[in-house]
């Protein structure tokens, strides 16, 4: 077992894990302030990565599309929130339905609009970089290193500042926040905006890595409910603590045995962690 | 005073409960008396739209009178299925006997594991995220149905043998009907009885419940396997009237279209959820023969609207004709329907 | 109170019935049980044949769906134009059988009983095939499947239902087997394979083990890949300990592009391991990029490259219809020649009777995109050719031309897969 090869799977278990935070952030904090699912989040992921390359597609650099795609996911996610799903927030079976039937609008208008065949996006740079003798590909580092800033400026947002104390309030306890003043509506509509275009953020980093395909969304937001339920709802310190089980788990096992044992296994954990802790790692109760 | 309303409220139930009743007779009657007017292919997927009808009554028996999301309901659907068709293809010999034996081992295997999944889970101080492990089964049994090509049929599934496919659908279809109109009418006395009581009381609030003497952790466990007995059920009479299985059948998309199908129904009635797996379902077949491009956005858009203008689903609608308005979206009242997902914070109002 | 109530009641159930009745009744015009036997049977030369085509336009096999649905159109266009089949006008039905088992069981019945179609053409996943078998073998419909599969068919319905069932597409033995002895002489004879853990993959592998032990390859390692792994890391590290010859990859879709990529980055191609592969064909080319692409091998039964008349007039025929950019894929072309085979024994047997079309499509080959393409009468299997190629990047034309065919072979035949009565 060499160095190099247990340093790759880190790093891919990193990547994974910064990716899989990223979309579970919304997520969480949107589930944690209004208890809702929004089953339509793993478009938002989607629409980054296709934002991304509709925005390349129009002759703009990767860096501008990187930048554009996702504020516009998170104004279409904002959108959504005011249109439609502010009025149903009160009942989680509406919320789910609704949002779940907007997913199913959304994949169908990308696949109407875009095709069926799935797209790529080519990386804004090629190459690798030499982590002591490994040679890692230079883009996925760059996912990771700007994951991880973004992350981190997150949790900064949230535990540092004023607005990021409102929030707090409000997921520990909506009606005495509402009650100290908070405005909880104008709370939820911009961490739906910034939940949104953090998923979409993921895709648009992930687009020259995966190919684009209506579809692909699905599968990342199965994984999402796992991060955030081993992590923590509600808990933006737990998401990237659960992003990391989940996907570090996924990477790392995957060396050991079979892929399909190593899935397995995954669950487990996720399932064993959360009922130690039921809670999630960072969660309160 | 406690006495004269405590010998009233018998009569008051039982009289609120004659003209519903008599509805639902009035509606049993008329699906009865289907096969003579609708044509054998309507039959066909009436049939097995029922037969998904007891998915979704089993989620909402769960979920909706027990306060327990479940995720993953066609894994025991799956199981009835697959119990069948490996049955009926190994046990040749015994011809219909082995659709039964099939039958009792899919049903006993899906008990089985929701017995001891539930016991394992709800020992702990926390069921609320047993959602997790429902999932994680649903996902893990599709694997492993795609993965075992030898002893599962792997990803092309498993016919059934060709004699143990009905030839008189119509006469099937009055089984199946007979099934599900049973399977209600008995969870309907359940969640009616005193379990059903003490089951709704562990919905609202799990510890004030435990508070009053009840080991709820049995209450729920009852109810979970009682849950996947009927979804296996289901899938028993699936297979036999499809004449195949398929590893789509265990896993987590068609778990969560049950789940769809229970909330565009209406939870917490039984019989919603039946009214919406067949409402989703035929929706879904003739969209796509009207609209063969779009009608994916047609079903989006359903979705989208039976909320924004009924949220308490289908059976909403029956209610709005009663009292000659739209259903009000109450916060309160909504609020208390949406409890019981992840967690219960132990506050009481 | 309570009268009230009952009252209610009353309104409610006569307010149901009325609905129930209305339901029923706009659909009642649905009653096909009598015609179905002999349904497509008797001639009315006026009435148009018509073709049941249930494909996926929508979910994970929608890009297969979409090419079916084009190229069978253009088919029966081409077919119309030419005078129709037997003097009668072709008419072609689509059906959404949404990339799921029991959808397409649900369209292609309702294809039988409601459009009362004469013969199906279509469906992409396996196990939507196998379920829909049983129904239209009882409605005793000729249904053509123009996938690329696994084998086996003829053999696990033989005797119920195989009679009717034509499977147009290639078995994976077919462009597998040639391949083999053209990687051992060309790349040598230690080979790693890799194949994606369920049935088609499977029987892939042991098609490939086969043929190289008859060309003298040794089988250095051999894994099994679930569906849907995104990190090979683990694999390709055992693969490298190995140190094969060549890396077979009997992998797709997605799952592909993963692999590849992943491949060019471990810098397996600079240690002298050339990866091949029977499942990557044009389409992946710009997704990938050149660097992931150049110097592969590929095996496969249809090239858009291919050098014939017949391809070169319907690349022209498709560009005319879909755009001067349209690129097609093996499943639009076997798409295409499955519903031209169909035509092409109907006016062979004068009829599109059950038993006469059977009798006609197991003699019928017709010259194809690809070559000829003729039925194999004993387990209504079709045998074709088969080309290998390498894929050769080059800026200055599109993606598909990368393709440079360097074999070609006119006729290959796969083991036979059962008994098709």
């Amino acid at each position: 077992m060499d160095v190099e090869f247990v340093t790759r799977q880190l790093l891919n278990g990193l990547s994974l894990s910064v990716i899989l935070a990223l979309i579970a952030l919304g997520l969480s904090v949107i589930f944690g302030l209004m208890r809702i699912l929004n089953m339509a989040h793993g478009e938002f992921f989607i629409l980054g990565g296709y934002g991304l390359l509709w925005v390349t597609s129009l002759g703009l650099s990767f860096w501008v599309g990187l930048v554009a795609a996702p504020l516009a996911v998170g104004a279409l996610g904002f959108v959504l929130y005011q249109g439609l799903i502010r009025r149903l927030a009160a009942s989680f079976t509406a919320a789910l339905l609704a949002t779940w039937g907007l997913s199913i609008i959304i994949r169908q208008l990308v696949q109407i609009v875009a095709g069926p065949r799935p797209y790529s996006v080519d990386e804004p740079f090629s190459g690798s970089i030499s982590i002591g003798s490994l040679q890692y590909p230079a883009y996925r580092t760059f996912i990771i290193i700007a994951g991880i800033a973004i992350l981190a400026g997150t949790v900064l947002l949230y535990y540092r500042t004023s607005f990021g104390l409102q929030i707090r309030a409000a997921i520990h306890n909506r009606e005495m926040a509402a009650a100290l003043g908070i405005n909880t509506q104008r709370i939820n509509g911009v961490s739906f905006f910034v939940g949104s275009a953090l998923a979409g953020l993921a895709g648009a980093l992930l687009s020259p890595l995966i190919p684009l395909a209506p579809f692909a969304g699905l599968a990342f937001l199965v994984d999402s409910f796992f991060v955030i339920l081993v992590g923590g709802v509600g808990s933006v310190l737990g998401t990237p603590a659960g992003g990391l089980v989940i996907g570090g788990g996924e990477s790392v096992l995957q060396f050991g045995v079979s892929p399909l044992m190593a899935d397995i296994l995954i669950l487990l954990i996720a399932v064993v962690i959360v009922s130690v802790r039921p809670q999630g790692l960072f969660g309160t109760r | 005073m406690k006495a004269h309303r405590s010998s009233l409220l018998p009569l008051a139930r039982a009289s609120r409960l004659q003209p519903a009743a008599a509805l639902g007779v009035t509606a049993l009657a008329l699906l009865a008396l289907a096969p003579l007017a609708l044509s054998p292919l309507r039959i066909e997927l009436l049939a097995t739209f029922l037969t998904f009808g007891l998915v979704a009554l089993s989620l909402d028996l769960i979920w909706g009178f027990g306060g327990i999301l479940s995720m993953g309901q066609f894994a025991f659907f799956g199981m009835g299925s697959y119990g069948v068709a490996l049955v009926s293809n190994e046990l040749v010999d015994l011809g219909r006997l082995a659709l039964l034996l099939g039958a009792l081992a899919g049903i006993g295997a899906a008990v089985l594991l929701a017995v001891a999944l539930s016991y394992a889970f709800f020992s702990t101080s926390l069921g609320d995220l047993f959602v997790l492990v429902t999932i994680a089964l649903a996902i893990i049994l599709e694997r492993i149905a795609v993965n075992q090509t030898e002893l599962l049929g792997g990803i092309n599934g498993i016919l059934l043998p060709y004699w143990a496919v009905p030839t008189n659908i119509d006469g099937y279809y009055l089984v199946v009907l007979a099934v599900v109109a049973f399977v209600f009418v008995a969870t309907t006395i359940a969640v009616r009885s005193p379990f059903g009581r003490v089951l709704r009381a562990i919905k609202g609030s799990e510890q004030r419940a435990q508070f009053l003497g009840y080991d709820t952790k049995w209450y729920k466990i009852a109810a979970f396997a009682a849950a996947a007995g009927i979804a296996a059920l289901g899938g028993v009479l699936y297979s036999i009237l499809t004449g195949f299985v398929f590893p789509g059948l265990v896993g987590f998309e068609y778990s969560f279209d049950a789940l769809v199908w229970t909330v565009f129904g209406g939870m917490g009635t039984l019989y919603g959820p039946i009214l919406g797996a067949l409402a989703v379902n035929f929706a879904k077949f003739y969209a796509s023969d009207i609209l063969l491009d779009y009608w994916l956005l047609l079903i989006g858009f359903l979705f989208i609207a039976i909320v924004v203008f009924f949220p308490d689903g289908l059976v909403g609608i029956g209610r709005a004709l009663r009292r000659g308005r739209l259903p009000r979206r109450n916060g309160l009242g909504a609020m208390r329907a949406a409890r019981g997902f992840l967690t219960a914070r132990g506050r009481n109002f | 109170m309570t009268k009230l109530r009952w009252m209610r009641a009353f309104v409610a159930a006569v307010g149901v019935t009325l609905v129930a009745v209305a339901l029923a009744a706009c659909g009642g015009d649905d009653s096909a049980t009598e015609d179905e036997g002999g349904g497509g049977g008797e001639e009315q030369s006026s009435e148009p044949i018509k073709i049941g085509a249930p494909v996926d336009l929508s979910g994970v096999f929608a890009v297969y769906g979409e090419q079916q649905r084009q190229a069978a159109e253009l088919a029966v266009k081409e077919i119309n134009e030419d005078g129709g089949i037997n003097g009668r006008q072709v008419e072609i039905v689509f059906a959404d059988a949404q990339s799921d088992v029991q959808p397409a069981v649900e369209q292609v019945k309702s294809l039988i009983d409601r459009e009362q179609v004469d013969v199906l053409i279509g469906i992409v996943s396996s196990a939507a095939r196998d379920a829909v078998i049983p129904t239209v073998a009882r409605a005793e419909k000729v249904y053509i499947y123009p996938t690329t599969y696994e084998g086996g068919v003829a053999e696990k319905f033989s005797g119920k239902g195989a009679k009717y069932v034509f499977t147009t597409g290639p078995v994976s033995e077919q462009y597998i087997s040639p391949f083999m002895p053209y990687l051992v002489e060309n790349y040598g004879p230690k080979v790693y394979i890799l194949a994606m853990d369920y049935i088609y993959g499977t029987g892939s592998a042991e098609a490939a083990k086969a043929a190289l032990a008859d060309a003298g390859g040794e089988v250095v390692g051999e894994e099994l890949v679930p569906l849907g792994t995104t990190d090979f890391s683990a694999i390709l590290n055992r693969v490298e300990q190995a140190n094969p010859d060549v890396v077979y990859a009997v992998i797709a879709g997605e799952d592909l592009v993963f692999l590849m990529k992943q491949f060019r980055e471990f810098g397996l191609d600079d240690q002298g391991v050339t990866f091949a592969t029977t499942e990557l064909d044009e389409s992946y080319f710009e997704n990938l990029g050149a660097e992931t692409v150049a110097g592969t091998p590929i095996s496969l039964p249809y090239f858009v490259v291919m050098d014939n008349e017949e391809n070169q007039r319907w690349l022209e025929a498709m560009r005319a219809e879909y755009g001067e950019d349209y690129v097609p894929g093996l499943a639009a072309e076997s798409m295409y020649y499955s519903v031209k085979l169909f035509a092409e024994a109907a006016k062979n047997a004068g009829s599109i009777e059950p038993d006469a079309l059977i009798a006609a499509l197991e003699e019928t080959s017709i010259e194809t995109p690809q070559g000829e393409v003729s039925i194999r009468k004993e387990d209504h299997q079709a045998i074709m050719g088969n080309a290998i190629a390498i894929v050769e990047p080059d800026p200055s034309v599109p993606p598909y031309e990368w393709v440079k065919i360097q074999e070609t072979f006119d006729r290959i035949e796969p083991s036979v897969q059962g008994s098709a009565e």
